[in-house]
């Protein structure tokens, strides 16, 4: 079973989460999904036992001897990403239109490599962990390459996948096709506009999601609010956790918070821990 | 005619994949010869548009009738332009069981598309 | 003057500092999150126009259509299939290349507008002051935000002087707002996570050679992870924001917190870091 730890909104505690739920398991692997901010690596370790490449799309690159600066492929380029015959990497899409348009041929594709997906074993589990270049494109490709990795190499009965903010193609990624998503949200106004979003995206894609409240008594209203949502939208509310300092210590000792057994807040996630992955 | 089976493995004994355009492989069983073969299913890996990519490899074998569980809308489309015929598949059975579940007329149409992906 | 508010890791407090700066300094407001914007929720500007923001769709013209599948081939991004003699579109998949009219021979392929989201403008009023407001809305469901952005953005290069609240991360959504922006504003909280994803950006803002201060925010001054750090890699804090129940009790509400003096000041040194930066580059 998959269970994919979202939030729309950033900072809600999702990683925090996902990685206590992970330890809180008998048999599972996680796999780190975040890839524009992958944190897991963090407070888990182990030793890498695979590493493959990921060749996330095609880039376009100028032959310079044959370029003869004409300023076709300029024109012609959606997206900016020539200049003077030379290529922004970070604005490249891989299109191919240049290599069509260029009189000379002095242009072609080739697979551009901006990550590394990496597997780690420690004595908790199996982790997948991605390595992605600073400001590089195709996370969504990325993140379907991290669940397929991880999928053929783990064999423990729950994966827990952390996602990313937002909810654009990484999200949409790293949560087609799984048994479960959990949405964290905080109760913020931005956490409760945020919240409606994602779960708009979820319904669309027809995956059952469950929400939980983190840090829900630091407003109490608007985490009734944000009940009273999820009630009317039929979305199931699975759990609330309270704030508790223990939490950032923790993780600023780089530890998860389920070496804390006694905080309010590890509590809390185990509860959610169990109702979720209960195979109804 | 040959039916398609999105599948788990490589031989008919393999776990039937509810899964269309993410399967494993696709298994392939030509009523005229009796016989099956397997090709593995490229499209599962992509970011998006994985459903046709699945669908075009039923084109490309000339395939009638397709097993499986669900179909993305973008698969649906496909498939349908291409006439090809969807039905549900049964629970876990395996790829031979499916076959002949469609044979004794057991497995329900496919005619709408599941919600999902990028369509 | 384009200052960038950002940060690797969501929910550092971008929007806080956002809003809360442009007000404090009455600048115009840019909400480039556009997947999930909130910037709007605190400062309740008074929307005064809409705009769709479209994206281009390829329509096959059958009649002029053979079949040949040049399009379907070329096509990186398999937004194109051929089904016997007919080409089927994926529209959500298309990058908007054109290059399958460019290929095809016979000029079988049109663009239709498909919309993906919207943008809006508005103002806020500070002291009797019209201060303007703009945003960008991703549609729920779009894969895409990267043409919003840079929608959004182009619409408002006449502005000299903006706040601009950007995505969370270091990936596409980012390095298409950075084009805009002269100075970087890179918000950090002090913890691990914080820290590992400040890094991030601070790399990417070092490659594009954008110069940049680091904010700390829900500071406290037990924990110097950030300070550190900064200290060891020649990297200027501009701002301490503190922690505090009652920052995040106003922010949970949708409320500023520069009403108060003393963070009212926070913000104005803030902005007086930037400016002393920006004149000596």
């Amino acid at each position: 079973m998959e269970i994919t730890v979202i939030s729309g909104k950033g900072g809600t505690g999702k990683t925090t989460i996902a990685v206590a739920m992970y330890e809180i398991l008998s048999d599972a692997s996680i796999v780190d999904c975040d890839v524009d901010a992958p944190n897991v690596y963090l407070t888990q370790s182990g030793d890498k036992t695979f590493t493959q490449e990921f060749f996330g799309g095609k880039k376009a690159e100028v032959n310079e001897e044959k370029c003869i600066e004409c300023g076709i492929c300029s024109e012609k380029c959606k997206f900016g990403a020539i200049s003077n015959g030379v290529i922004s990497l970070e604005k490249c899409e891989g299109c191919g239109v240049c290599t069509v348009v260029c009189p000379q041929k002095a242009i072609s594709l080739y697979p551009y490599k901006n990550a590394e997906i990496n597997i780690f074993k420690n004595e908790k589990g199996k982790l997948t962990l991605p390595e992605m270049e600073v400001g590089s494109d195709a996370s969504g490709r990325l993140v379907t390459q991290l669940r397929k990795v991880a999928k053929s190499y783990n064999d423990s009965e729950i994966t827990i996948i952390d996602g990313s903010p937002g909810i654009g193609c990484p999200v949409i990624a790293s949560v087609t096709g799984v048994s479960k998503v959990l949405i964290v949200t905080e109760p913020t106004l931005s956490g409760l506009s945020d919240l409606k979003r994602i779960i708009n995206v979820c319904m669309g894609l027809g995956v059952s999601c469950s929400v939980c409240i983190n840090k829900y008594d630091l407003n109490s209203e608007i985490a009734e609010d944000i009940e009273k949502y999820c009630e009317d939208m039929k979305v199931r509310m699975i759990g609330v956790i309270p704030f508790d300092k223990t939490v950032m210590k923790a993780v600023n000792q780089r530890e998860s918070i389920s070496k804390h057994k006694d905080s309010k807040a590890y509590e809390a996630i185990v509860k959610i821990t169990k109702v979720i992955s209960n195979n109804k | 005619m040959i039916i398609a089976v999105s599948s788990k493995g490589m031989n008919k004994s393999s776990e039937f994949n509810k899964r269309f355009g993410r399967c494993d492989y696709i298994g392939l069983f030509n009523t005229e010869t009796q016989e099956y073969s397997f090709v593995e299913n490229d499209g599962k890996n992509q970011d998006g548009g994985a459903g046709p990519k699945a669908a075009q490899i039923l084109i490309d074998n000339n395939v009638s009738i397709l097993i499986t569980g669900a179909l993305g809308p973008n698969a649906f489309l496909a498939t349908e332009k291409a006439g090809i015929r969807s039905f549900v598949g049964i629970g876990e059975k395996s790829i031979e069981d499916q076959v002949n579940a469609f044979k004794e007329e057991e497995l329900m149409e496919i005619k709408q598309a599941k919600k999902g992906g990028k369509h | 003057m384009k200052i960038g508010i950002m940060s690797g890791k969501g929910g550092t407090g971008k929007t806080t500092i956002s809003v809360n700066l442009a007000r404090a300094l009455k600048i115009p407001y840019v909400d480039c999150d556009v997947e999930e914007p909130n910037g709007f929720i605190f400062l309740k500007p008074k929307v005064t126009t809409s705009q769709q923001v479209y994206t281009k769709v390829p329509i096959i013209k059958a009649q002029r259509c053979n079949g040949c599948g040049k399009c379907v081939d070329f096509c990186q991004f398999n937004a194109l299939m051929k089904v016997g003699k007919e080409i089927l579109t994926f529209p959500k998949l298309c990058h908007g290349c054109e290059g399958c009219s460019i290929i095809c021979d016979n000029e079988a392929v049109e663009y239709a507008e498909r919309r993906i989201g919207e943008i809006e403008e508005g103002y806020f009023k500070v002291d009797h002051q019209e201060v303007k407001a703009y945003r960008g809305v991703l549609d729920v469901g779009e894969p895409m935000a990267v043409p919003v952005i840079n929608e959004l953005l182009r619409s408002i290069d006449d502005e000299e002087y903006i706040v601009v609240d950007c995505a969370p991360g270091t990936s596409c959504n980012l390095v298409n707002t950075l084009e805009h922006i002269d100075f970087a504003v890179v918000v950090c909280e002090p913890t691990v996570y914080g820290l590992s994803d400040m890094k991030r950006t601070i790399d990417l803002l070092r490659c594009k050679g954008i110069p940049f201060g680091v904010v700390i925010n829900k500071w406290n001054e037990e924990v110097d992870i950030v300070e550190n750090f900064c200290e060891e890699n020649d990297t200027a804090i501009i701002g301490k924001l503190p922690f505090s129940k009652e920052i995040a009790t106003r922010y949970s509400k949708g409320q500023f917190i520069s009403e108060n003096k003393i963070y009212c000041q926070i913000f104005k040194s803030i902005y007086q870091e930037i400016s002393n930066r920006c004149e000596v580059i």
